[in-house]
């Protein structure tokens, strides 16, 4: 039975709409997988020579080893907010002569075959054939194994069971990070030598095997307290998740009244950017934009002004960007309403273009500190922030009337990639080339910063005849609509 | 004289070269109430999307008040529609969901809360007040939401799809007197698989089969005899 269960998810993945839709999604979240696996799979092979360089007298086995039960704290941590945990999928079987047991045991062992579970091999095994073998005996060697694959499977049921029995709640996720900064602080001050400490446990463990039982003990442990879990809520009001539904309180506030009809688009946006999670997690994730330009801190192009037009552009329209992709696509599941009610198309993309501006004034006055890393970024920033103002949102209101799909709003917002077609991943070009090709003739004019002001007024151009623009753009969609629409009914 | 409010023109749909809808000619007269019946595929819901211009007529039009739909977007003022669950925007409390409606029509939340007394024995206290987003309500109620969103506004041409289906009884005789109540100034359209309730709501029958009027009908005390014969298998 349980072999039957896991064989129609096998199933489910190969059949996955997400295979047989889109070539392009797949192949670049193939890459993307690829690239990861590849990195990890160097990183364990050449691990212990980089030791050796950056930790001379250091035995690589023992650091590694413990660097790798360091890895795991960081891991449950990673999981949490990217790891999906199988919740749903049982629902059509409950019904079904089935024992409860059995559906328990497949929503645990569902969790295995998982992108986070298999990850870690890529360089737990290569160390292991490269390094530890080689250089241990085979009775250590195995051990570490072992003990490197329990830490596996704790990791993973460790994160499950944070998942149900707390859930995703924001107070949950601040709890794990705040004890995760608190451990780094007290290494980095020296209360605690962490470090030291994982790796004197696990070379403790190599070298005493039984200890290993511990680990093990402690898994199943976990294992029957889940098990134990789901078997009292295999039932579809507590479908597992633990999630019921929570008490909302309505907010009738209008922000935007004075904007007429596009405002109340504004209005509702701003509901839908609050309450689904996948536009959520898009405003969150502008405010992380902001800090981009220090990723490159210490670096050759730091001071140069193409680099930091480019910083401007992902900064004040990092909301925009992200957003403005799913312009439409955020109002598929009640898109008919949309067209139906009292409602000018104009309205609709008026009230989207003011909000994302907003956004974008918004961002740009939290850019403002970088004045003191460089005045320059000043005028970047303004020039970057006018040109999102209008082209680059234009330029989505365009795909949009040719590229929209259904998506939920409210599935999570990271690594979903629903609603996403090639046009979504190559539109971005003609975003950064335009503001450089405007900038780049002034530049070899010796007018480099004349040409971050032809940006701006390009930019300041396309907002004076946003009318004119929208309306064309409106009778671009127009013609589109029922394209779009017929789209968004395609479950 | 009665007024023509709806006039189909050589309305023709299909899909790849399918005929799904022809209606060589059809006129819907303001104040009627009109029932579209037939089974599964025979145009209903093809129908009511080309009257609210959702989807692209093969050939032909549809005019409202003598405008095509799918040119002017006049016809949103005056024209309230509840097809399916893709009419709600269910990340909105019922209340907000009705503001909303109410103020695309000029409404403040004071006249949207006068207007919603009038509906509290049809919600029979599982809409309002309920601190839930419609998504997390059940089918019933949400279709409940949906035709009482459908009517803010005072429009004069009401569409209803399938408007009897997933509601209890009580609720059923509810929005049978309902809908009697606003067609006596309204133009109303539903369509419906229940024939003992169209016939009880509308005045005019229209019997559509594989996308072709096959009985237009008036209503009369013979109807229902009529259509259950001509359904009988």
């Amino acid at each position: 039975m349980l072999f039957q269960l896991l064989w129609q998810q096998w199933k489910k993945g190969v059949r996955s709409p997400i295979l047989t839709q889109s070539i392009v999604q797949t192949a670049v979240l193939g890459l993307f997988a690829l690239y990861l696996i590849l990195s990890f799979l160097a990183l364990g092979f050449v691990a212990s020579d980089i030791l050796e360089e950056v930790l001379p007298g250091a035995d690589p086995f023992e650091v590694f080893s413990g660097l790798l039960v360091y890895y795991f704290f960081m891991d449950v941590l990673m999981r949490f907010f990217l790891q999906k945990f199988p919740s749903l999928a049982i629902k059509p079987y409950l019904t079904l002569p089935v024992r409860k047991g059995q559906l328990a045991h497949f929503l645990l062992l569902r969790s295995l075959p998982s992108f986070f579970n298999v990850l870690p091999l890529f360089f737990i095994l290569p160390f292991f054939f490269r390094t530890v073998l080689p250089t241990q005996s085979l009775a250590i060697s195995l051990a570490w194994l072992v003990m490197a694959l329990l830490l596996v499977l704790t990791s993973n049921f460790v994160s499950y069971f944070i998942d149900k029995s707390f859930g995703r709640r924001p107070v949950v996720a601040a709890g794990l990070l705040a004890g995760l900064v608190l451990l780094m602080y007290l290494d980095f001050s020296g209360y605690i030598e962490l470090l030291a400490l994982l790796q004197q446990g696990a070379m403790w463990m190599v070298a005493h095997p039984w200890g290993l039982f511990g680990i093990l003990g402690f898994i199943v442990l976990l294992y029957r307290g889940l098990h134990l879990m789901f078997c009292r809520q295999l039932y579809l009001e507590g479908d597992g998740s633990g999630e019921s539904v929570a008490e909302v309180s309505s907010m009738d506030i209008s922000l935007f009244d004075r904007f007429g009809k596009p405002g109340e688009i504004m209005d509702l946006e701003t509901k839908l950017i609050w309450r689904s999670n996948r536009a959520r997690t898009f405003l969150y994730m502008s405010f992380f934009f902001l800090l981009y330009p220090l990723i490159f801190l210490g670096d050759d192009n730091w001071g140069s002004l193409p680099f930091m037009l480019v910083m401007s552009l992902l900064m004040t329209g990092s909301f925009t960007l992200n957003y403005a992709q799913l312009l439409l696509s955020w109002n598929s599941t009640h898109f008919d309403f949309i067209l139906t009610s009292d409602l000018q198309i104009e309205d609709i993309f008026k009230g989207k273009y003011y909000l994302l501006i907003i956004s974008n004034v918004i961002l740009f006055v939290l850019t403002l500190p970088y004045v003191f890393v460089d005045t320059r970024y000043l005028l970047t920033n303004v020039a970057m922030m006018l040109f999102n103002s209008s082209w680059t949102i234009y330029i989505y209101m365009l795909i949009a009337c040719y590229s929209s799909k259904r998506i939920d709003p409210s599935k999570k917002g990271v690594f979903n990639f629903e609603g996403f077609g090639a046009a979504h991943y190559l539109i971005i070009i003609p975003i950064i080339v335009v503001p450089l090709l405007l900038y780049l003739p002034l530049y070899m004019m010796d007018q480099a910063l004349m040409g971050v002001v032809a940006i701006g007024l390009f930019g300041l151009l396309g907002i004076l005849f946003r009318e004119y623009i929208i309306r064309a753009i409106v009778g671009v969609f127009q013609k589109r609509k029922h394209f779009v629409a017929a789209n968004f009914r395609k479950k | 004289m009665k007024e023509v409010i709806i006039e189909l023109k050589e309305l023709k749909k299909g899909y790849s070269g399918q005929l799904v809808l022809d209606i060589p000619s059809m006129d819907i007269f303001s104040g009627e109430s009109l029932g579209l019946v037939g089974n599964n595929g025979a145009g209903k819901t093809t129908l009511f999307s080309l009257v609210l211009d959702l989807i692209r007529a093969s050939k032909g039009e549809v005019l409202s008040k003598g405008s095509n739909v799918a040119q002017s977007e006049n016809w949103k003022h005056y024209t309230g529609a509840f097809l399916d669950e893709s009419f709600l925007i269910d990340f909105l409390t019922a209340e907000e969901y009705f503001n909303f409606v109410g103020k695309l029509h000029g409404w403040n939340p004071t006249d949207v809360s006068n207007f919603l007394q009038g509906y509290e024995e049809f919600f029979n206290g599982e809409v309002l007040g309920k601190k839930k987003y419609l998504r997390d309500m059940s089918k019933g109620n949400q279709k409940k939401v949906g035709i009482v969103a459908a009517l803010i506004g005072d429009p004069e041409i009401i569409l209803l799809d399938e408007p009897f289906a997933n509601l209890d009884p009580s609720t059923q005789i509810r929005l049978k007197r309902l809908i009697n109540d606003i067609s006596k100034d309204r133009t109303v359209l539903i369509s419906s698989h229940d024939l003992a309730h169209v016939t009880e709501v509308c005045n005019r029958i229209v019997v559509l089969d594989k996308g072709a009027v096959v009985k237009d009908l008036e209503t009369s005390e013979e109807t229902l005899r009529e259509l259950e014969s001509y359904f009988a298998v």
